[in-house]
């Protein structure tokens, strides 16, 4: 089993009591034009944030798993570089312990030493898992250390130190200095690695806890008389160093002048009651002492404290559960917490709530003192609850909309695909079970946007991934049918996988490339130069962090295809596609790279891709004559040939042309779709632009493309681009450098045939030059597809009279193909949807389609060998007719040398089915 | 060069100037900034961290001189080494080319001079060739000092750029797209070095060269016969 698909984000239980809240603080402010040492621009201090915040975030991969830190859920980037981080919050916190007044006390009298006990041994548990990870809190407080329903500790804010890059990234000094240690305040050392600092204020909030009273007397406001005091401290704990006994400076009479609290001072010198006589009352004033030790090279460290003496009965009740805890999960707990997280879609309206308040600060001047607010705003999920409730219920079938767009069929058309992906993909899906008239296509289309934006229909489809995915592979089929009507964003980067085929233990694939190692070479210097130039609005991808996730994909994917394909300009941004989308597992970004390359890239990074490029813009100029003739004649009439202003469209597969966002909604249904699908897209593109492009010139069309690409409305995009690939026949889009298309489309009974003849290739099955395709405006197709088009065809013969007679294709016409201009008027009028011309081999059937395309008429085509497939490939099911003729003159003929006629065929001898 | 008008007459458009359609191409190794060049003298506007180009792009300006206005048509290609097969297709008709290099990469003077050899190969005989030494914010003092010996991060000197422009016969600028320096210059300095012979109206002089396109043959070649022989034609 894939282990992305295990992941923790995929399990569905809800837990009732959990609440998202809101910081929102201020990043520092750059100026526009400071340039680093590399010469590039200084990347803003937010983008920096919300890159290191990735690493926090809960939806995530590899991320921070803890009973006793709250989630964070999101960032978001508002105006004037305001940041809202979203987070899982608790209305209990240790803040409101203190908040009751003096005659009320009974909270913090219910608060009993084991109680204490408990929390501080989670709390410190929870300090031990972030200094692993190399986070430190910085910023401990009662207010964000929170309670869960069953008094479990919480911690919040945890990432805001780490996040901000130590600090620097902010205008505002982070950490309360009620509760940070002397060197905290005076940088006096550098103990920002060792956690050390929160050891400090973990001892100052239990001793006020357990006194009931605030560490430093007087007003809260008075921080410049801590802040002597604290100097103070230091400088006795300078003379504490040579001491034998540690810590003695609690124990001296200077202590009480430096504005503590005498309760705490009391406490901390053991000299104030009976509960003296308690052995469990001296471990805690232990370890209060230890906590509060002066001199940091002799402090300990939250994993050194979790074994002192005080945790003893902690140690003895629980071993085996501590070992649990520290080793990342009370996973029933996770697990039960993690179910809400599928309900993150809807978080796009999160800013929109908070915003209110936002507002509100805005008018104000913009000192220190506005750009960190530490109010926390707390977002009700009720009514999402309620939403959720509804679509889960029994009204869920409002969203059944899961029909196989690929497979509906439009009753006066063809749809090849109906044949080609049930056979590519083995799906036992059938579109007969669903609707599959016009109209239920003619009225999904426009609703399409409205409903995938519905919090409820999204949760559903998350809820129904998620099962696909804790099955997959076994599963893919089902994925691949359900991915065809749409994919929810929140589980996108899992489904592509899916799709893509990724299995097995990709982490290890990754690991074992080199993608470190510094080459001076062209390649590594290129890939320097792009990733900082590489869709850099995107916050993810402008971080450093995302820099380097980056460059070293693509060093992975160079030194993975060492030997076959190599780093193209453009492959940056397909790699960004990828990365963005699991931005905290790189190897699963990397596999899926490596799985879509061959599909639907293939061959497109060769060192010489030179044939494969222009074989793929030679069958985008037919698609482009075969579906929009008119324009097809226009632009080849103009110079405004693929190779001009196409190259980046399929090189990257319109990740370059496209912002990422339009980006991700194109792959969802390239990838589920035919190798071809892109080919549609690029002319659903210029279709868009049709009118404009028909009413200009070879300069003002290349300008439009290239200048800033225009507009284009994905959706309708992708929707025409599905139609057209529905009617094209595969043999139409035929690449030879494309191993997942089939040139003719054999069958068995073909195979067999050849079978007969082994040592010998007929003329049509050679391929065709590149050059000659290029200088062809129409298609070829096979004889298969053709005996396919039935009735919708018209098959046009190009040849003699004499050998039209003889032989032909059932409900033929022949013409005289220098006579199109005369004919034209009377072809029209079969208005048949293709036009199939027949022509002898080696004559001009090619520059008859040509003059056919440029005549305008629809899906125009050159039969791939001519008659003589015919004959040899009766097995089709169209013998070839011999009937007579019926010969007809044109009005108009009587003054030309050659008269104008019209042979048709009037037998129809096809097979119907 | 001589009686060079000063910048306000340029800017201000003859109307009754005959236009002179001139088609330009930028090469020029990677990320040296050909991109964000036309888009200063295109859009006189700069982005820092602009995406490469991918194949190529393709704008237009117009530039006015006292006896004849200019319009542009460039092409702007991409840098990597592996899209340079599609570089003829560019610069096979071009009048102009504006090689461009970086400053502060050595390396990427090499690959300018090399660009200047297959165009004077290849290229139209008679293309004028501009060498762009851009980015030369970088090495400017920031006090906006003229001490030249301040500058650091410089790895090609004007002077062995300039040396090097003359030899070959080069128009020589350093540039700063981001600044905006030099960069109407060069496109000034060619327009006034192409010949007036070299009127071309047929707006087909843009595409670039035949490949393969029958029955575009006889437009191409309309175009092709007025670059070579620009001096006989005195129409």
């Amino acid at each position: 089993m894939a282990t992305f698909a295990t992941d923790k984000d995929l399990s569905i239980h809800v837990q009732k009591d959990v609440q998202l809240g809101v910081d929102n603080f201020f990043a520092t402010t750059r100026t526009q034009d400071k340039v680093g040492q590399n010469g590039l621009p200084l990347t803003p201090a937010t983008t920096e944030i919300v890159g290191r915040f990735q690493l926090l975030k809960a939806s995530s991969f590899h991320t921070l798993l803890h009973p006793n830190l709250c989630d964070y859920v999101e960032i978001v980037k508002g105006k004037h570089d305001r940041l809202f981080v979203i987070f899982e919050y608790h209305n209990d916190n240790f803040g409101k312990l203190y908040s009751q007044p003096e005659d009320e006390v009974t909270n913090i009298s219910s608060v009993c030493i084991d109680e204490i006990r408990k929390w501080a041994f989670q709390i410190l548990n929870a300090l031990s898992y972030l200094n692993d990870n190399n986070i430190i809190h910085h910023n401990l407080a009662p207010r964000n250390i929170l309670l869960d329903a069953k008094r479990n500790v919480k911690l919040a804010d945890y990432g805001f130190f780490y996040m901000t890059g130590e600090g620097a990234d902010v205008d505002f000094p982070i950490g309360y200095p009620h509760y940070l240690p002397p060197e905290a305040i005076y940088k006096l050392e550098s103990p920002y690695s060792s956690g050390k600092i929160d050891v400090w204020s973990i001892g100052v909030i239990f001793a006020e806890i357990f006194t009931k009273s605030l560490f430093w007397e007087g007003n809260d406001k008075d921080i410049e008389k801590i802040f002597t005091s604290l100097w103070k401290l230091q400088s006795l704990g300078k003379n504490d160093e040579n001491g034998d006994d540690r810590n003695q400076v609690w124990d001296s009479f200077s202590v009480c002048q430096l504005g503590i609290n005498e309760a705490i001072v009391e406490f901390l010198q053991g000299s104030s009651s009976s509960e003296e006589e308690d052995p469990e009352y001296l471990e805690f004033r232990q370890f209060i002492r230890a906590c509060l030790e002066v001199n940091v090279s002799n402090r300990c460290t939250p994993e050194q404290l979790l074994s002192h003496d005080f945790f003893n009965p902690i140690h003895k009740q629980h071993q085996q559960q501590s070992i649990v805890n520290k080793s990342g999960g009370d996973v029933e707990s996770e697990l039960a917490k993690r179910g809400l997280l599928l309900s993150t879609p809807p978080i796009e309206r999160i800013p929109r709530t908070v915003k209110v308040s936002d507002g509100k600060e805005e008018g104000t001047s913009k000192d220190t003192a506005f750009l960190f607010s530490d109010t926390i705003y707390t977002l009700s999920l009720k009514e999402l609850r309620q939403r959720l409730e509804v679509a889960t219920g029994p009204n869920r079938e409002s969203f059944e909309w899961d029909t196989d767009y690929f497979l509906v069929v439009d009753t006066d058309d063809m749809n090849f695909l109906v044949d080609s992906m049930t056979e590519d993909n083995n799906t036992n899906f059938n579109s007969s079970n669903h609707n599959s008239d016009d109209k239920f296509v003619d009225q999904h289309l426009p609703s399409n946007n409205s409903y995938k934006k519905d919090v409820g229909y999204q949760f559903q489809r998350v809820s129904l991934f998620s099962e696909l995915l804790r099955e997959y592979p076994t599963s893919r089929d089902d994925i691949m049918h359900h991915a065809k009507v749409d994919i929810p964003p929140f589980l996108r980067g899992k489904i592509w996988a899916a799709i893509l085929g990724v299995t097995g233990d990709y982490q290890a694939v990754y690991d074992a490339y080199d993608k470190e190692s510094e080459k001076e070479n062209t390649t590594d210097r290129q890939i320097d130069v792009d990733v900082p130039r590489c869709h850099q609005y995107h916050q993810l991808l402008s971080s450093p962090v995302g820099h380097e996730k980056l460059r070293r994909l693509l060093k992975c994917f160079v030194t993975a295809n060492n030997k076959s394909l190599v780093y193209w300009q453009g492959l940056d941004s397909i790699c960004a596609t990828f990365l963005t989308q699991n931005f905290n597992d790189e190897a699963l970004a990397f596999n899926c790279l490596q799985m879509f390359i061959p599909k639907f890239l293939k061959n497109v990074f060769l060192f010489d891709n030179s044939a494969v490029i222009q074989e793929y813009l030679a069958v985008f100029r037919h698609l482009l004559s075969f579906h929009d003739p008119e324009l097809s004649s226009h632009l080849n009439r103009i110079g405004f040939v693929p190779d001009l202003y196409a190259i980046p469209w399929f090189l990257t597969l319109f990740t370059h042309v496209f912002p990422l966002d339009k980006t991700y909604h194109l792959w969802d249904k390239l990838l589920v779709g035919p190798s071809s699908l892109p080919l549609f897209a690029g002319i659903s593109i210029l279709r868009q632009l049709r009118d404009v492009l028909l009413a200009s010139e070879f300069n003002d069309c290349i300008s439009m493309i290239s200048e800033s690409f225009p507009e284009v409305d994905i959706e309708k995009c992708i929707q025409s681009a599905l139609s057209m690939c529905k009617v094209t026949p595969p043999s139409v889009v035929y690449r030879v450098h494309d191993p997942n298309s089939q040139p003719h489309h054999q069958s068995k009974d073909e195979d067999f045939q050849v079978a007969d003849h082994p040592n010998h290739q007929r003329w049509w099955e050679q391929p065709i030059p590149v050059e000659v395709k290029k200088a062809e405006l129409a298609p070829r197709i096979s004889l298969k597809d053709l005996v396919k088009l039935k009735n919708y065809v018209l098959v046009i013969d190009t040849r003699g009279e004499d050998e039209f007679n003889r032989g032909h294709f059932p409900l033929s016409f022949n013409v005289n193909p220098a006579q199109l201009d005369h004919v034209a008027p009377t072809l029209r009028q079969q208005k048949k949807k293709y036009h199939v011309v027949l022509a002898k081999r080696g004559d001009s059937g090619p520059q008859f389609a040509n003059d056919l395309v440029n005549a305008r008429f629809p899906r125009v085509a050159v039969l791939t060998g001519g008659i003589d497939v015919m004959r040899v490939d009766a097995a089709e099911g169209v013998p070839v007719c011999s009937c007579r003729t019926v010969k007809s003159g044109l009005s108009g003929s009587k003054n030309k040398e050659v008269p104008i006629t019209i042979s048709k065929c009037k037998k129809n001898l096809m097979r119907r089915e | 060069m001589s009686n060079s008008p000063s910048s306000d007459s340029i800017s201000a458009l003859n109307p009754n100037a005959k236009t002179t359609q001139v088609k330009l191409v930028l090469l020029g190794e990677a990320a040296v900034g050909k991109s964000s060049l036309v888009m200063r003298f295109v859009n006189d506007d700069f982005q820092e961290n602009k995406e490469p180009t991918i194949g190529a792009a393709f704008l237009t300006q117009k530039i006015a001189l006292e006896d004849k206005t200019i319009k542009f048509e460039i092409w702007d290609t991409a840098g990597q080494e592996r899209f340079h097969s599609l570089a003829p297709m560019y610069y096979r008709n071009a009048q102009a080319a504006v090689v461009v290099y970086d400053v502060t990469k050595a390396a990427s003077l090499d690959k300018a001079k090399s660009w200047v050899k297959e165009l004077q190969r290849q290229a139209n005989p008679n293309i004028v060739i501009a060498l762009a030494g851009n980015k030369v914010d970088l090495v400017q003092p920031a006090g906006e000092g003229e001490d030249e010996s301040m500058e650091n991060g410089r790895q090609v000197p004007t002077e062995e750029a300039k040396a090097y422009s003359n030899e070959t016969g080069l128009l020589f600028f350093e540039t700063s797209a981001k600044k905006g320096d030099g960069v109407r210059d060069i496109f000034k300095e060619i327009a006034k070095k192409i010949p007036l012979e070299h009127h071309i109206s047929n707006r087909s002089s843009t595409r670039p060269g035949p490949h393969s396109q029958a029955r575009e043959i006889n437009l191409m070649q309309q175009g092709s016969p007025t670059n070579r022989d620009g001096g006989s034609c005195n129409c």
